[in-house]
């Protein structure tokens, strides 16, 4: 019987080399997976909250437009704007339609939810939730103080 | 009849060295790919890490900051008259971020790019393209501006995003 | 008799050791290239970081941020700046020490908008940087100035400095920056003194400085004028050569701001705003563009406390 000892050799590096390049596929196409985004990083929800606090309103005071941060100061004093307005009424619908605008919240969304909550001396005048409330969450706060007075704002975003 | 024993060794032989050496040049291979992998994401990393300072910082850079100039000193704050000024003058502004584009979006945001002849009808000033290449980061700012309501000229400001991209390293 | 079978098995053995020594000689040089790679790879990641970490000082509200930059092994920080194009460039090198040497690895990282101002080599462990906002000066403190650029001062922590008589807002300075190694008092013998008042003897920088902010700093028999906390510091941390390239970058960022300004004026002329400031302005720039040496810095500041006069005097229309 012939001698096939050589090949038989042959073969089995042939399968030891087949074994390790499979074995160095998966391996480089695992190396070259990349880690996505955070859904929200953490200086975007105070950003945003910063920013909220800075836009200017349809409320006019000494021909000026009144900023968010001031107008709920306004509100808490009752105060009507020049143009008729009342200040509370312009705060909750600006609250409202800018939350609206900045963050889609759903299911098939990475953001779950929502909430804003406005205290003015301890007192709460806006109270927001959309979507639902998870445990992962990143939050922040502002506050305001002027002579005898003082605001906070908690913003939360839910995902 | 002549023997071809010592040819067939050295054909052995020569195989075998051929197969070890295809293997050794396998190994290498893969641990060079690995390593450039790595290198590649560790500068991509980096360049990630600049545009998020970058993206906080920005806002506060004489150039994009709104100062004194809508009431009291403000900060986070991007001043969009400025910023449509500093696209009139952004080829003296090439590579000076080192990123490679960035946007500034008053939300609610309807897509309408900020040009010489709309502005300030528009609601996104595109800095250095007109596409935003690679991967982009973002945060939110308050963009002011001024408007004219009847005789008098108002301080106006909204919410807005601030986005940087940058592209991949090259390697 | 036939020994084929002797000569048969030399030859192979001669073959497998030529090739096996061919094989080994390239896995040697293939490890000396990808560990020197390697080096060249981490000397890079290091001045890049650096990079990235001074970002951190471009302060927005806060003024006079600082930060410590620890090294893993003894770091050598060169740095250069050069005037080319628009707003020049500054560069940092990195050089670190393995087995008693310098590793020259010959990487630059190069930033357009960082104007760090250190002495040059400086060495050690540890490193402190903080900045300071550069504006240009105002007659009256209501009156507002444009920041130009925030300058970063970049020291080793193995160099003590000592401010001797320094004025009172220096040392609150000093003292609320919490740096071990930046003294007003009690300072030991081997700390580097900056003389204020002209009366100490082996001073490393002799600073005279005005009620008004502006000043001369005295270094190794160069003088360099200041006119702003800001730039005094500049000159005390740094030396005469780098001190002046980058105040000349700078003066070109401020021009290139000024440019941008006078456009602002412009678009919001289309809101109601007047054009007087753009006008003033133009030949504001024109006195930038023209600007060589230190000793010009007086005549821009003169100009620049016209122009903030007449800014904080535009009522809603201030463009900064």
């Amino acid at each position: 019987m012939r001698n096939k000892n050589g090949q038989e050799e042959i073969v089995g590096f042939g399968i030891i080399l087949i074994v390790i390049a499979v074995i160095a596929l998966i391996f480089i196409s695992l190396t070259l997976n990349k880690t996505g985004k955070a859904e929200v990083e953490d200086f975007e929800s105070s950003s945003f909250l910063k920013a909220l606090m800075e836009k200017t309103t349809s409320c006019e005071k000494n021909a000026n437009l009144v900023a968010i941060k001031d107008l709920v100061f306004e509100c808490g004093r009752e105060y009507m704007c020049s143009n008729g307005e009342y200040s509370c009424d312009v705060l909750n619908e600006t609250l409202e339609q800018s939350l609206h605008e900045n963050w889609r919240v759903g299911s098939q969304n990475p953001i779950k939810g929502y909430s804003l909550k406005v205290n003015y001396e301890g007192d709460i005048y806006f109270n927001m939730l959309e979507g639902n409330i998870t445990s992962e969450y990143k939050g922040s706060m502002q506050n305001y103080s002027k002579v005898n007075e003082n605001i906070e704002i908690y913003f939360k975003v839910y995902y | 009849m002549v023997s071809n024993k010592a040819q067939i060794k050295i054909q052995q032989m020569v195989f075998m060295l051929l197969a070890v050496f295809i293997l050794f040049v396998l190994i290498g291979l893969i641990v060079m790919s690995s390593r450039l992998s790595k290198l590649k994401n560790s500068v991509t990393e980096l360049k990630e890490k600049e545009a998020l300072e970058l993206v906080s910082k920005l806002a506060n850079s004489p150039e994009f900051s709104c100062g004194n100039s809508y009431g009291n000193q403000k900060s986070d704050c991007i001043d969009y008259d400025k910023l449509m000024a500093l696209k009139s003058n952004i080829n003296n502004y090439k590579d000076f971020w080192g990123v490679s584009n960035i946007e500034v979006r008053k939300m609610p945001n309807k897509d309408v790019n900020c040009t010489f002849e709309n502005y300030p009808n528009c609601d996104a000033i595109r800095l250095i393209n007109e596409e935003m290449l690679g991967y982009s980061v973002s945060n939110f700012v308050s963009v002011c501006y001024k408007e004219k309501e009847g005789e008098t000229v108002s301080n106006k400001c909204d919410i807005g995003k601030l986005i940087i991209s940058y592209e991949e390293a090259e390697l | 008799m036939k020994k084929k079978a002797q000569l048969d098995t030399s030859f192979a053995w001669i073959f497998a050791i030529i090739v096996g020594a061919v094989v080994l000689s390239l896995a040697i040089y293939g490890v000396y290239k990808f560990s020197n790679m390697q080096r060249t790879q981490q000397s890079a990641e290091s001045s890049k970081q650096v990079d990235v970490y001074l970002d951190a000082l471009e302060s927005g509200y806060e003024t006079g941020q600082k930060i410590n930059l620890v090294a893993p092994v003894e770091t050598r920080i060169l740095s250069y700046c050069t005037l080319d194009q628009e707003f020049g460039r500054q560069k940092i090198q990195i050089l670190e020490k393995t087995y008693d040497r310098w590793t020259q690895t010959g990487v630059n990282i190069t930033s357009r908008n960082k104007y760090i101002f250190s002495e040059n080599p400086i060495e050690g462990k540890k490193f402190i940087a903080f900045s300071k906002p550069y504006e240009f000066p105002s007659e009256n403190s209501y009156e507002f100035s444009f920041k130009i650029a925030d300058l970063i001062y970049l020291i080793s922590s193995e160099d003590n400095y000592c401010f001797i008589d320094a004025p009172y807002e220096i040392e609150r300075e000093i003292e609320n920056l919490n740096a071990d190694n930046l003294m007003t008092e009690n300072c030991s013998e081997e700390s580097l003194k900056i003389c204020f008042d002209g009366n100490e003897d082996d001073c490393y920088a002799e600073v005279e400085r005005n009620n008004n902010g502006n000043g001369i700093v005295t270094k190794y028999s160069k003088e360099m004028p200041f006119d702003s906390d800001a730039l005094m510091y500049a000159a005390i941390f740094s030396y005469k050569e780098l001190y002046e390239c980058q105040l000349s970058r700078v003066i070109k960022r401020a021009e290139q701001l000024t440019l941008i300004y006078e456009e602002k004026a412009r678009i919001e002329m289309t809101q109601g705003c007047t054009a007087d400031m753009g006008a003033n302005l133009a030949g504001f720039r024109s006195i930038l563009h023209e600007y060589d040496y230190s000793n010009e810095l007086y005549i821009i500041s003169n100009e620049a406390k016209r122009i903030n006069k007449q800014n904080s005097l535009s009522g809603e229309c201030k463009l900064w």
